[in-house]
């Protein structure tokens, strides 16, 4: 500890506007006799420049909507599970409304119609149960993952460490569950087959012979050989 | 030289945080971009020096906005908005810090033009590499110090220290970062 230790640190809150007239005064009396306290000033200033000039050619050059827009994606994400299968429940229950309609202008009474539901009416139930309970399900689950998020957030790790674990789960799901809907697909066609022999009208075989099943089929695909390798590099870059 | 102005005033900032708190999301979503605007900057110079790489201090950045857009409606106020900021800003520049692997180099990226790129490129390498060299405690008082707009009491209770310890703390650094620069030549 040298005896200009003070000068110095008035230096400091001079160069910080925290210095009053007296201490200026006392400071500049000091400076106008000590070499070492005037290159301590004038380095104190060149590196405070250098700091802040550093700094400036990167916030020009920063892409501040794309950093914008990043953060809403985030935002996003996480509902975007329960609100897919909301969407999914209203687009199964208007195909169901839209097939019973082209059902009755094809000739085929209520009593018709209601017969096919021992066949068709459990499949077509058992679907629909399944939608509301995994959206249920899944807003839970969102609803969860966002107050994890929030609290990992306020610790010093958390953050990375609620990333990896979203990961890891993610990773883990797509390691058999792509083969549900590669395996639901040939169910899809068994029902649509069945269907024919109850004589369902044209529309509907259609979608539900050959779209549906090969939409299934191509999800099922996508999430083995495009979206887990994705998800297994995000994993690595992390750890 | 363009300057990063890194604080509000506080009737602003209180007028903020009631937009924040708002019902109505078109409020709560102007109370954001206001933080964004005032604070994208220094946020993002404040990152940099205390990670020393360009991308890093961009991911930092993003980071720092996604929780404060995920938590400025709750802010209770107990601090200012900027000192609130600035501590998120810190925490998430360390921790986006601590993932580059050990063995690897400070990443040192060139910064945009200026009037004489090869020299002012080198010095720019230099002084990272030597703020990268400083305690996270030193570095976080320097990059602190460097913002301006940010008073010593702002930064005070940025950091949880007493006043006296933040001109003692700076005045630490600086001799130490001097005697970095020095050693390279600077």
């Amino acid at each position: 500890m040298n005896g200009c230790e003070g000068f110095e640190i008035a230096i400091e809150m001079r160069l910080h506007g925290a210095s009053d007239a007296d201490a200026s005064e006392r400071l500049n009396a000091h400076l106008g006799t000590c070499s070492a306290c005037r290159k301590f000033e004038t380095d104190a200033r060149r590196m405070e420049e250098s700091m802040r000039s550093d700094t400036e050619d990167l916030v020009r050059q920063v892409d501040w909507n794309r950093l914008r827009a990043r953060v809403r994606q985030f935002k996003m994400a996480n509902w975007s599970l329960p609100a897919g299968l909301l969407l999914s429940l209203f687009g199964f229950l208007a195909a169901l409304l839209v097939g019973t309609s082209f059902a009755r202008k094809g000739g085929l009474t209520w009593r018709q119609l209601i017969s096919f539901a021992p066949s068709l009416g459990v499949v077509l139930f058992a679907v629909a149960l399944l939608i509301v309970v995994l959206f249920s399900y899944s807003l839970k689950r969102s609803a969860a993952r966002i107050r994890e998020a929030r609290k990992a957030e306020e610790s010093s790790d958390g953050l990375l460490a609620y990333c990896r674990k979203e990961l890891e789960e993610q990773i883990r799901r797509l390691r058999l569950g792509w083969l549900a809907p590669v395996g639901a697909a040939p169910l899809l066609f068994l029902t649509a087959w069945n269907a024919h022999r109850a004589q369902v009208p044209g529309v509907l075989l259609v979608v539900t012979d050959a779209i549906l099943p090969a939409f299934f089929i191509v999800l099922g695909l996508h999430g083995r050989f495009v979206l887990r390798p994705r998800l297994q590099r995000e994993l690595e870059e992390l750890s | 030289m363009v300057a990063i102005s890194a604080a509000l005033d506080p009737a602003r900032e209180a007028a903020l945080l009631v937009r924040a708190r708002g019902t109505s999301s078109g409020e709560r979503e102007e109370a954001f971009n206001e933080v964004f605007e005032a604070f994208r900057k220094p946020v993002l110079a404040l990152c940099l020096h205390l990670t020393g790489s360009r991308t890093e201090a961009e991911d930092a950045a993003q980071d720092v906005f996604l929780v404060v857009f995920k938590g400025l409606a709750k802010f209770r106020g107990e601090s200012r908005v900027s000192t609130w900021i600035y501590r998120i800003a810190i925490r998430t520049a360390f921790r986006t810090k601590a993932r580059r692997p050990k063995t690897e180099p400070l990443i040192v990226d060139p910064p945009g033009p200026a009037s004489d790129p090869a020299l002012d490129h080198e010095k720019s390498r230099q002084l990272r590499s030597a703020l990268g060299r400083l305690s996270a405690d030193h570095r976080t008082v320097l990059a602190l110090f460097s913002l301006e707009g940010l008073s010593h009491l702002e930064i005070a209770s940025t950091l949880g220290i007493p006043e006296g310890t933040v001109w003692s703390r700076l005045h630490l650094a600086r001799k130490k970062l001097a005697a970095e620069l020095r050693c390279v030549g600077y």
